[in-house]
């Protein structure tokens, strides 16, 4: 038995690209997304508090990191942050506050036909405080997402930690929230936030807001505008990243 | 080339690779594999640089992300069709896997000949598939027990099509060289 092969016409297609995934979908919640292994992406946070009592307290950070995939579940960051602040009470100053090692896990494949529903991932953090230099900031949040068709849940459950020799501040960061898919990458949604002080040292406060999220190649970009429920007037927030 | 019998299921091996695709010289060998339905395809990579394999295409989409010589990566294949597969680094790289619903398929061999045993008694059709083909061509055949088939395919072949990276966008000519 045998196969001839003859040369026929010219045959030229061009196939679409995919997008790839976006990182979070949210503005203040931790998606549950990692790169591949080796793949590499530089993510930047902008983070505005406005009004927070009692003080009437506005505070900008900006954060950037360098993201690894060490593996196809396992991230490393290495991010430092910038801060601007300003109360009733006092001047603003900008710092640059932060720099550290961040990891997060996925605890199930990312594989866009095997990933299943519920994803869990955990994100921990450690950071020195620039400015007050015996304090050193653990992070860490378990977040679970949960995917059906074009609608995407998601909770975010953080603890701070902010460490001296001296004492200890301990803050509870839980959100939800919820985005759907409208047209081609483009994701709207709604996002609860809270950051809750366990002591006197910082003020609590809580946010509800919409949010919005778009994928581009190797782009993306969500967002989330804060409204404030508790101690706050208002708290937008955005993230964006580029894959390489 | 690939020769197929399309017409009945065959249960797939559980875990088992049923074929490999090679990296080896920026060029994936060979550049067109079939796989029965679940099985699994083997990617090792036998360079001395990166290579990033992946598929954009809808029956199995996957990013097995950057590996170095040495490493291979696996991936299952758990629906029909056809599975285009490219480097994110390499442009020249491209290869079909064939995700097919029985065990009776085979690569051609290099002067044309091929052959596929125990394929079941009945009426079944024959394909033969090659990457750059316009379609694959198809014969129907009628298996009796005990009986041998010689079935001669022409197929026609065109050049290689376009494809751009994972991120949807075209190469860089610099990204030949990386």
């Amino acid at each position: 038995m045998a196969v001839k092969v003859v040369m026929a016409g010219v045959c030229l297609a061009l196939m679409a690209g995919t997008a790839t995934a976006g990182r979070t979908h949210y503005g203040w919640l931790y998606g549950t997304e990692v790169p591949v292994e080796r793949g590499v992406e530089i993510q930047t946070i902008t983070t505005e508090t406005n009004g927070v009592a009692p003080n009437n307290l506005k505070r900008d950070v900006w954060w950037t990191g360098l993201l690894v995939g060490v593996t196809d579940q396992l991230e490393l960051a290495l991010p430092f942050e910038i801060q601007w602040q300003r109360t009733d009470d006092t001047e603003a100053n900008t710092s640059l506050k932060y720099y550290g090692l961040e990891a997060r896990y996925r605890f199930v494949t990312n594989d866009p036909v095997d990933k299943p529903a519920f994803a869990p991932l955990m994100r921990v953090a450690v950071k020195r405080d620039i400015v007050n230099r015996d304090v050193v900031r653990v992070e860490t949040d378990l977040v679970a997402s949960y995917e059906a068709g074009k609608v995407h849940a998601i909770v975010d459950f953080g603890v701070i930690g902010d460490l001296s020799l001296d004492d200890t501040h301990l803050e509870l960061r839980p959100g939800v929230g919820v985005s759907v898919r409208v047209k081609g990458d483009l994701r709207l949604g709604v996002e609860a936030y809270a950051e809750l002080s366990l002591d006197e040292t910082r003020k609590s406060f809580a946010i509800v807001g919409p949010n919005v999220a778009w994928t581009h190649g190797r782009f993306w970009i969500a967002g989330a505008l804060g409204i404030g429920v508790f101690n706050i007037n208002t708290a937008p927030r955005v993230t964006w990243g580029v894959a390489f | 080339m690939v020769v197929y019998v399309v017409g009945f299921r065959e249960r797939p091996v559980e875990g088992a690779i049923g074929n490999t695709l090679r990296q080896k010289g920026r060029r994936f060998i060979p550049d067109l594999v079939g796989v029965t339905e679940g099985e699994l395809i083997s990617f090792p990579n036998e360079d001395p640089f990166l290579h990033n394999v992946f598929s954009p295409s809808p029956t199995r989409k996957f990013d097995l992300g950057s590996f170095k010589q040495g490493e291979t990566k696996t991936k299952q294949f758990a629906d029909a069709g056809v599975v285009d597969v490219f480097c994110n680094i390499h442009p020249e790289m491209a290869a079909t896997v064939l995700v097919l619903p029985n065990h009776k398929h085979t690569n051609v061999r290099s002067d044309g000949s091929y052959m596929i045993a125990d394929i079941p008694p009945g009426e079944w059709t024959l394909y033969a598939y090659t990457r750059r083909a316009e379609k694959p061509v198809q014969a129907t055949i009628v298996v009796t027990p005990g009986a041998e088939l010689n079935v001669d395919l022409t197929i026609a072949r065109g050049p290689e099509p376009e494809h751009v990276n994972k991120y949807g966008e075209k190469y860089r000519d610099g990204d030949r060289y990386r």
